[in-house]
């Protein structure tokens, strides 16, 4: 933190750990607060609700509807409780060092003195391991989120259910940091008209939530692109469905091609997350152009 | 296609993210199970802890 001779100008500003995820939090019960969709509680259970640590620093992101009754009234099956929520924690610390951290060796390569000097063939490989990376480590965070809850007998809501199976670029939002995709379909696409307009309006919708999700990555430009990116991902399946709706038995190939085509287009995205925008576009010309 | 559901089952349970086991499972006790199991994670945990690095979306 610094401030310079310009008193307006001020670089380095200390941010709170964790704030744009109990942002979120005082957002939603703003929100419904306003619209009487959730009771006040008392201040103390509010408290509880924003400060309840396993989840402040990185989510999952709560509903205060869904926390009151399981604060009043916790689990009281101890067993089960520590069972599952030890088991959650030592997954979670397996998932990000075994793996995550594993992967750092590849990912590393990612900038651009490294990408300059390799060949085409390994440049996939280290946008692979970002993808990889980036869904056991947060990931891992969450279940070590979840399972330290859940030792406090509270479940809170879950953040990932096997996203890189999926096989459409919805269902895979759908999968991926669960609240954080709720929460931006229910406070932002929703109340600008959700699907529920006419279809250009859908679409500006679509790009829109999908832009502001970018900036709360992060405030660089690549992560604006890498929303753009998924936006226009969406925005083009939707075009599809309409084309072509969904088949009501789809073959095995079906099913894979539409997993891989997901897979590839959602790992092209990670440049954009992983790198700044320049050196993401100098990864993009060395592996299409060489 | 039951094959791939039951070992995604599995291993929610193994993870610690589904309340019952699938079908067949366990074939050890409980305890013995959860006992091997956990010293096997942990295991894993100290043998890769020295790289450790941040999580990646704490700083957001």
């Amino acid at each position: 933190m610094g401030r310079p001779d310009n008193t307006w100008k001020w670089t380095g500003a200390f941010l709170p750990l964790g704030i744009s995820f109990f942002t979120f939090e005082f957002i939603h019960y703003a929100v419904d607060r306003y619209h009487g969709r959730t009771e006040a509680g008392k201040f103390r259970e509010y408290l509880a609700f924003i400060l309840f640590f396993p989840t402040m620093v990185a989510g999952p992101i709560k509903r205060y509807q869904d926390f009151l009754p399981k604060l009043r009234a916790p689990s009281r099956d101890w067993a089960l409780d520590w069972s599952r929520g030890i088991t959650r924690i030592l997954t979670g610390l397996v998932k990000k060092f075994a793996v995550a951290d594993f992967m750092t060796a590849l990912t590393n390569h990612l900038n651009r003195s490294d990408m300059a000097a390799a060949q085409r063939w390994i440049l996939p490989v280290w946008l692979l391991a970002y993808g990889i990376k980036i869904y056991f480590d947060f990931s891992a965070y969450s279940d070590i989120a979840i399972g330290s809850a859940r030792l406090f007998g509270i479940v809170v809501p879950e953040n990932f259910d096997w996203p890189y199976f999926r096989a459409n670029i919805a269902e895979f939002w759908r999968h991926w940091h669960i609240s954080l995709y709720r929460w931006l379909v229910d406070y932002i696409f929703i109340p600008m008209g959700g699907s529920r307009v006419r279809p250009s309006l859908v679409y500006r919708n679509v790009l829109l939530t999908m832009l502001l999700s970018g900036l709360w990555h992060g405030a660089g430009l690549n992560f604006l692109v890498w929303g753009l990116w998924h936006g226009v991902l969406l925005c083009l399946h939707r075009l599809w469905r309409r084309w072509r709706p969904a088949p009501l038995n789809p073959t095995w190939f079906h099913v894979f091609a539409c997993w891989l085509l997901t897979f590839v287009c959602v790992n092209l995205g990670w440049a954009f997350f992983a790198m700044d925008l320049p050196t993401a576009l100098f990864f993009f010309q060395r592996l299409f152009l060489g | 296609m039951r094959h791939i559901l039951w070992i995604k089952d599995l291993l929610e349970y193994l993870g610690g993210s589904r309340e019952l086991p699938p079908e067949g499972f366990p074939i050890l006790p409980d305890s013995v199970l959860w006992g091997l199991w956990w010293g096997f994670l942990l295991c894993v945990t100290a043998i890769f802890c020295g790289q450790s690095s941040k999580f990646i979306y704490l700083d957001f």
